[in-house]
């Protein structure tokens, strides 16, 4: 059975829905209005703030045999949840949709609405006016009788222009059973997007707010406190002469472009500070600055953190928040802001080697899955290449595990030889050597993986378990790399994905997710009870995506009032200004 | 944790799909050189032992250029005397998956075997078993032949005809199969 178009879809009931909201970044919002359309009658209803707000469900049914249309629905929801409403329980979000079924194609007009709506060659009106109306909304009012009536115009041609993109998605994508399955799961997570936006992130304000106040002074003391190990900064700024002068002295060979300067970007300091862990603060300073200008972390008035989580919004599907709004985009030392509320708890679920697990499940690799399921799949790659005996340990073989680890994790990645041995301070034979074995030992992942970059680049479809889908578009650069990681990165965003649901579904508070980890809250005197059942769901979801009964490890990590959260990473950085705060901060 | 009861049980397994997808996009990858050459010392090499994938007596002409080696049809061998010299010639195969085709010497009637030939055959002889790697021991005047000691995986053959692989390591143009082929001009010095 495949639907083409909205009359044949199983459902008696097809609501497209818009909604118009203001509120501070960081703030939970403050609805406007309404409008939906039932798209079977063709029926249109408008509803203003103050009607909204005597409701206590929504005014069109959300239940088992209604379907929910809205771009980017999560926005929507954050209305219901301000208002108190429960959630649709079929959600189509044509933003996920377009995003999945274009993903790897160059969009002219981008992934919003307009660009979807452009996309099928419809148009949407006067833009400067649409901008100007929203920028009217976002006042917060008063609005004249004559301003609301246009305010309600203006979300009706939206709800719309929706309903045209959604008829048009139907006809260009058809839906078959499976399909619609997947699309409501996605949907269900862009539900599940809401209420951890709704929820946030609990902050040490105080703390917080210390740091904005001094923020430029708390810069030149880092500068200084830091660069007494370094000596490459002048008046506050970086040198790369300093920086030359100090590489030598180290005796560092440091990358170089073609021209000679040296490869001062992101990525290069992160690859020679873990080659170098003397760099590691230097590293981390430079991030802090680079980041952190101004500290522009959105904090609402109940001292939450909240920006948009963006799902879907990457190639792999995963969440694409702000990395200067979300605490979790921030260096690792900001981390520490987080801190729950007196009489709550948070924990940190994460999954364990989870890219490993995935790729040894969808390869069906049973020698690497084995290495997965020993507890440790460095060691264990180190025994089966003949490194380490049988029986070798983290403790007994160190230096052989580190090598490997550099090896496991490069080879999803498509690193060269030479670069896993930079990382792994290998000669590049030796790394060349660790990378052949890699091959001899789990040849069935390297050769379900060849398959998988073969067709990525002749711009086959491939997809996750789930149906997330990437295809390289016409005039796109397409590398090899990209589709050799893609099955691991985006079957993980969406073992996420599914476990977000799952635990929020179970009646567990998420903060926020975190790439592979989850952040939750509780009572307490719940927290542990609550990690139990949040480490069961997060483990039962990731056995939907890896199949035949086996599922990944979590490991959880509780942080109770009065403590804060502590990123090992940034714990230095953090003590120093914690030390600069005085007493202030606790 | 109270549960919302709107919404049913959350299963997705009834609509998982297996894996990528990509399995159904076969690749084949295509070979447009073999080399016909004795393997290189840092090779790690396997031979493909087979009958139907071995020329037991393959008369083969190095004009000393640098170039490629041709293959000469018995007939015009028979005529070029020690011009050219036979060799047992079978493929094989590198850790690295190039496809070579691994000319061993054959000691003629009345030579008398020197220790570079002898461990030649040895090594093409032990890599029909498994990898092995030959390096010249020039103080000792013989091949070293090298054995792993943890047993490395059996190599993937490509799915070709042994004709296939002639084909493509000589072409048409490097066998030599008339009195008038340039080769033999060149030997002559009629060119």
């Amino acid at each position: 059975m495949t639907f083409h178009a909205c009359h044949e879809l199983p459902f008696t009931q097809i609501y497209i829905v818009d909604t118009e909201f203001f509120g501070d970044d960081g703030d939970q919002k403050t609805p406007v209005c309404l409008v939906v359309r039932e798209l079977l009658s063709g029926e249109v209803r408008r509803y203003w703030m103050d009607e909204l707000r005597q409701m206590d469900q929504p005014p069109f049914d959300i239940g088992p045999d209604a379907l929910f249309v809205a771009f980017f629905a999560s926005a929507e929801f954050s209305v219901f949840l301000a208002l108190g409403w429960g959630l649709p329980a079929n959600i189509f979000d044509c933003h996920a949709e377009f995003r999945c079924q274009t993903n790897g194609e160059t969009l002219p007009f981008g992934n919003g609405q307009i660009g979807a709506l452009q996309y099928f060659g419809i148009t949407d009106g006067d833009q400067i006016a649409k901008d100007d109306m929203r920028a009217r909304i976002l006042t917060g009012g008063p609005w004249s009788s004559d301003e609301r009536l246009a305010i309600l115009d203006y979300c009706q041609s939206d709800v719309d222009g929706l309903a045209m993109l959604f008829s048009a998605m139907l006809a260009r994508w058809p839906l078959g059973l499976m399909d619609l399955d997947q699309v409501l799961a996605r949907g269900r997570y862009v539900a599940t997007v809401a209420q951890m936006e709704h929820r946030g992130v609990p902050i040490d304000t105080r703390t917080l707010n210390l740091m904005r106040d001094n923020w430029h002074e708390f810069k030149q003391a880092l500068i200084e406190k830091t660069d007494q190990a370094y000596g490459v900064y002048d008046k506050g700024s970086f040198r790369t002469h300093l920086f030359e002068r100090y590489l030598g002295a180290q005796d560092i060979a440091w990358p170089r472009l073609a021209s000679g300067e040296l490869q001062l970007d992101r990525d290069t300091f992160k690859m020679m500070a873990l080659r170098y862990p003397q760099l590691a603060e230097l590293r981390e300073l430079r991030k802090t600055l680079a980041e952190m200008r101004e500290i522009k972390l959105t904090v609402g008035r109940d001292g939450r953190n909240r920006t948009l989580l963006s799902p879907f919004q990457s190639k792999t599907g995963r969440n694409q928040p702000s990395t200067t709004r979300f605490i979790f985009g921030l260096p690792a030392w900001a981390r520490s802001l987080i801190k729950p509320e007196p009489g709550t708890a948070l924990a940190y679920l994460d999954f364990s080697s989870q890219e490993i697990a995935i790729a040894a499940c969808l390869s069906g690799d049973d020698a690497l899955w084995q290495a997965y399921a020993s507890g440790d799949p460095y060691i264990q790659f180190a025994i089966d290449a003949g490194l380490a005996p049988v029986g070798a340990t983290k403790e007994s073989h160190k230096a052989e595990r580190d090598a490997c680890k550099v090896i496991m994790l490069g080879v999803q990645y498509g690193m060269s030889a030479y670069g896993m041995g930079q990382k792994a301070n290998l000669h590049v034979l030796e790394a060349e050597d660790l990378l052949q074995r890699h091959k001899d030992v789990y040849h069935t992942f390297w050769k379900w993986a060849g398959q998988n970059v073969e067709a990525g680049l002749a711009s086959q479809e491939i997809h996750t378990i789930f149906g997330w889908k990437i295809r390289a578009g016409k005039g796109r650069d397409v590398k090899e790399n990209t589709f050799l990681n893609w099955p691991m990165q985006a079957n993980g965003a969406e073992m996420l994905r599914l476990a977000c649901i799952a635990l929020e579904e179970a009646g567990i508070g998420i903060c926020a997710p975190v790439h592979d980890a989850i952040l939750i809250e509780a009572p307490l005197d719940a927290i542990d009870q609550h990690v139990a059942r949040a480490t069961y769901e997060m483990q039962k979801a990731s056995g939907w995506v890896l199949g035949r009964g086996r599922q990944c490890r979590v490991d959880a990590e509780i942080v109770r009032w009065p403590d804060r959260y502590i990123d090992g990473r940034g714990a230095d950085m953090w003590s120093f200004i914690k030390s600069r705060l005085g007493e202030e901060a606790v | 944790m109270a549960k919302d009861d709107k919404k049913f049980p959350f299963d997705p397994s009834r609509f998982a799909m297996p894996s990528t997808g990509a399995e159904e996009f076969a690749t084949r990858k295509i070979r447009s050189v073999i080399p016909v050459n004795k393997p290189g010392k840092m090779e790690w090499v396997h031979l493909l032992d087979h009958p139907d994938f071995l020329i037991p007596g393959a008369a083969l002409l190095d004009l000393q250029d640098g170039g490629r080696v041709y293959l000469v049809v018995p007939e015009i061998a028979a005529q070029l005397d020690d011009d050219v010299r036979l060799y047992k010639l079978a493929p094989g195969i590198t850790r690295q998956d190039k496809l070579f085709l691994w000319p061993c010497p054959i000691i003629r009637p009345g030579e008398t075997p020197n220790q570079w030939h002898v461990t030649h055959i040895a090594a093409f002889d032990a890599a029909k078993n498994g990898w092995i790697r030959m390096k010249s021991n020039r103080a000792c005047g013989f091949y070293d032949i090298i054995e792993p000691e943890k047993i490395m995986p059996e190599p993937d053959w490509p799915d070709m005809s042994f004709a296939d692989m002639l084909q493509i390591a000589f072409n048409d143009d490097h066998i030599v199969d008339r009195d008038d082929h340039p080769a033999l001009r060149r030997l002559t010095g009629g060119m």
